[in-house]
């Protein structure tokens, strides 16, 4: 008993440890007959126990992580291979509408230099008509020969 | 299950679209164009289907390329492979080698299109291909050359 009124006295002259601390606490906590100059001090010390106690106790954390179904997993397959698809479409589309353009305007590359006056395409598709039929041995072969 | 498949199905599809109509890209010669169109010596042309409207045609595409062994070997390589999709031939054939060739190539392009492939290796070292796709039958494009060749 002597030690836990010196151990008071140590602790409101603010001299006690942590370990005192928590030794006067389980002293008020646990002791069921506390004499009567101490009792005083009871409720002090088991509201601090019991302060203590919430801040040292850690609530369990739950963690939410996003469950994967099979289905999100598939919703989400699906968009990507839609995206690609549409990704493609688009790369591909557009070659061919460039393509196709280029094709309606009609051109003409003359050592790497390229034209699209009309004029000059037609004067070339002529050309390179009457350059397949040059030789005489065609006049043969457009009549229906064939030579081998 | 039913509508993965479908989905599946509207995908294939849709990346099989753009791939329709490229005709001319089942030929050996079209590299040919490719590879030399560009190049100095060549004269490539394209043209338009508004200005083909008057010759029954969709699509012509024709190259000159002179003085060029090489192409010239690669094109007879090339004639050589696609005349084996051809209907009809009519070819000049000069030490096992084809200088001039005709050919009516089977139909692959919708709505009964007809294509041609034109081949000459002239005697001053220079290769020309002509490549036709229309309405236009062979006797339409022969009246044609004969029409250029009297010009």
């Amino acid at each position: 008993m002597k030690k836990i009124d010196e151990l008071l006295d140590k602790y409101f002259e603010g001299a006690t440890s942590a370990a005192e601390e928590q030794q006067l606490k389980d002293y008020f906590a646990q002791e069921k007959e506390i004499p009567l100059h101490l009792q005083a001090y009871q409720d002090m010390f088991v509201s601090l126990a019991l302060l203590s106690d919430v801040n040292t106790k850690k609530e369990p954390v739950t963690i939410m992580k996003p469950v994967l179904t099979t289905i999100h997993r598939h919703r989400i397959f699906m968009q990507a291979a839609a995206s690609a698809a549409i990704l493609f479409c688009l790369t591909v589309g557009g070659g061919i509408y460039y393509h196709s353009k280029e094709a309606q305007q009609g051109y003409v590359i003359i050592n790497g230099e390229r034209y699209t006056d009309k004029n000059l395409i037609l004067s070339c598709m002529e050309s390179s008509l009457s350059e397949v039929t040059d030789y005489p041995e065609d006049v043969l072969f457009l009549e229906g020969e064939y030579q081998e | 299950m039913k509508q993965l498949f479908k989905r599946w199905n509207l995908i294939a599809i849709m990346l099989l679209i753009p791939m329709c109509g490229w005709a001319q890209k089942d030929l050996k010669i079209m590299a040919l164009f490719d590879e030399y169109g560009k190049k100095k010596g060549s004269t490539m042309v394209e043209l338009s289907k508004e200005m083909l409207e008057a010759y029954d045609m969709t699509l012509y595409r024709s190259i000159t390329i002179s003085e060029d062994e090489k192409a010239i070997q690669k094109a007879q390589k090339y004639i050589a492979e696609d005349k084996k999709k051809a209907k009809k031939i009519k070819e000049v054939v000069n030490k096992g080698l084809i200088v001039s060739g005709y050919y009516q190539l089977i139909a692959k392009t919708d709505k009964g299109m007809n294509r041609f492939i034109l081949f000459k290796v002239s005697r001053r070292g220079s290769v020309s291909i002509v490549y036709i796709e229309g309405k236009l039958d062979s006797d339409d494009l022969v009246t044609l050359l004969f029409m250029f060749k009297t010009e």
